[in-house]
Parts: structure tokens; sequence; C-alpha cells
């Protein structure tokens, strides 16, 4: 016999900066119907920038800009509040779930020279982080921004390359220990993310 | 006799990472749990600790439920601050096996090794916690962990 609910859980560590990491699991099969969901992250300053997509049955629920901080919450709300709850409730039988989650710490290295004459706003397809994290070969690369001032902890490990790119070792960028004196950096790697799902029966 | 009972497990945590396991019987003049609260003396214990309990050996939580969805602020309303189960969970003296893991080595994760990022919470991942027994990251230790559980017969 099992309770009416579940909370399925899936943990996602990540290991490098800008990483993405792609998961996918099936619903528990007693259950139909997927009412909510929960992020937990490690550290906080990981949060801004970071995101998270979310499909059911290769169907998007939310996208792969999706923010992460929208899905997490502190300890200041009650409890049984601690989630995004759907509208509707998403119906599961055995269903696919698939997620993908962004690091945000390149964020840090976008610099400060605007990146689009046009006012600024820029589209969603021009996201900057290209390359992902593929097995093991940690190859984060810029299109569109133009880093100037890197942060000391990794810019031994940042090449400019022509055009305004930048490619980056996202290994290095975890590694390295900062000299004396350096600020240390806003995200501490590994962290953890955990995604709660609410599997109900009805 | 009264509606409501709130039932308290203490645990004692003297290390980093320790598990702890504990058995309880439900007070059998109520009915059913309605909810729970895990009560902990430092907000730096609360991450990574993990909470998991079974009644009548039937899972309630598993092992890896987070004791930060369970637990909450002085900022949160005495009304709002347990976790209420999205359904009356029968207890009638039910026996409760339950297992607390302390997250304090958090800071010390270690990266997999596996390309996905999805692991399996089972695994080793930790550094070797040699020199760091004592006070690791600012959790002070022994610390006391008191799991409030909600029992009722109300609805």
């Amino acid at each position: 016999m099992i309770h009416g609910y579940r909370f399925q859980k899936v943990s996602l560590r990540i290991s490098q900066s800008g990483q993405r990491v792609y998961f996918n699991t099936e619903s528990h099969k007693d259950f139909s119907v997927l009412k909510g969901i929960a992020l937990s992250v490690g550290y906080e300053n990981a949060l801004f920038g970071s995101t998270f997509g979310f499909r059911v049955d290769e169907k998007k629920v939310l996208d792969e800009s999706h923010e992460a901080h929208l899905l997490v919450f502190g300890n200041d709300i009650a409890p049984n509040e601690r989630m995004l709850f759907f509208e509707t409730p998403i119906p599961i039988h055995s269903s696919k779930l698939e997620g993908i989650y962004t690091d945000s710490a390149l964020q840090s290295l976008l610099g400060n020279i605007s990146y689009s004459p046009g006012g600024g706003v820029i589209a969603q397809t021009d996201v900057n982080v290209k390359k992902t994290y593929v097995s093991g070969k940690d190859i984060v690369s810029y299109s569109n921004a133009v880093v100037d001032v890197l942060p000391a902890y990794n810019a031994s490990n940042v090449a400019v390359v022509g055009g305004g790119g930048t490619a980056m070792s996202g290994a290095g960028a975890t590694a390295a220990a900062p000299p004396p004196g350096t600020p240390p950096p806003p995200v501490y790697y590994p962290y953890d993310v955990k995604i709660t799902m609410f599997l109900s029966k009805q | 006799m009264k509606n409501n009972k709130f039932q308290r497990i203490r645990l004692r945590v003297s290390s980093a990472g320790e598990t702890l396991r504990f058995n309880a019987v439900c007070d059998k003049g109520f009915r059913t749990i309605k909810g729970i609260y895990v009560s902990l003396p430092q907000d730096k214990a609360v991450q990574g600790a993990t909470l998991g309990f079974r009644l009548n050996n039937v899972e309630v939580l598993d092992d890896g439920h987070e004791v930060k969805n369970l637990t909450a602020t002085n900022s949160v309303a005495p009304n709002n601050k347990f976790f209420l189960f999205p359904e009356k969970i029968e207890a009638a003296g039910g026996s409760i096996e339950g297992r607390y893991t302390d997250g304090s080595k958090y800071p010390l994760l270690v990266d997999n090794g596996e390309d996905s990022g999805v692991y399996d919470p089972g695994k080793v991942d930790f550094k070797n916690l040699a020199g760091y027994t004592t006070n690791p990251f600012g959790v002070v230790f022994p610390y006391d962990v008191i799991v409030n559980i909600w029992l009722t017969n109300e609805g």
C-alpha cells in the first residue's frame, strides 16, 4: 500500500561554471497527476540567471530559459507553499519527465559592454552560452559577449578569441585557487540542485 | 480528550554527516497524522539535512526528503509552520521508523565524475572528512533536532 501522494525527486550535481545538466526520468506508475514542482539549490548565489526547463511527455511545461529562482523558496515561506503548483495538474501515466538545468555563473563574465545597440533587449535565441558541458569536455563559449574585465579567480583560464568571442575552460574556473586578497568566487562548486515533483493519485 | 497532540521525537546529532535512525509509536488516542515540523537549533544545519520516515512500514516521506521542506523560520506564522500532509495519514498507535541525516558535510561535496550530473544519492560523494570532524563549516556539534508530529482526531 502506498499513500496517495509522492514527492518524486531528482538530484543534480553542478560541477562546472556554466554547466548544463539534462535529466530524464519516468513518473511513478501509481500516480496520475503532477501537481507541482520545486527546486532546491545549494547556494543562493548560484541562482541569478540560472535556468530550468521542464517537459512532460515531450510537451513543454517550462521553457529552457525559465529562471530557476522562480522555482525556489526560502524558509520564511510556509512549508505547504514551497512549490510552483500548476493551475491545472498535469496528467501523467508513467510519463517521461525531462529537465535541463543551466548554471548561471558565467553571468559574471558578461562584461560591461552593451550587447545590443538596439536597446539592450536580447532575443531569447541569443543566449550567450552556446556550447554546453558534454562528456567532460567542459568547453563553454560566448557568442555575443565581450569580456573585458575578468574576475581574477578564473582569469588565467580565459583566452580571448577574435571577433568578440571568448572561450573559457569551465574546469579552471572552479579549480583555480584565488590569489591572496581576491574576493572569493560568488558560486562554489560543486553544488547540488534537487528537483522535487509533487505527484498525486487524483 | 483533546483533539490534537504534538508528539515530539528528540534526536542528538553528534558529528558531521551522521545518520540517526529512530523508532517511535504514535499516541494511540489519535487517529491521524496531520503534519510534521522539524526544529533545528542552527540555520546552517538545515542545508543538506534529510529526514524520511515510514509509518507501519509504509513510506510517508522518503529518506532523501529535505529537512528544508519541513521547517520554517520565525517569520512564518505559527499556524503555517507545519508541513501538512496532502492526505490523512492513519496513525492510531502506528509505529514510526525514521532516519535523519545531518547535512553539514554539504560544503565538502565533490564532483561525482559523471557526465550527466544526475547522481544517485546513495553513492559516496563527499570528500574525505579527515580534519573536519569537529566543526567543519560552522555547524556546532552536538545539536538536537526535535521532530514534531501533529496528531489529530479532527476531520
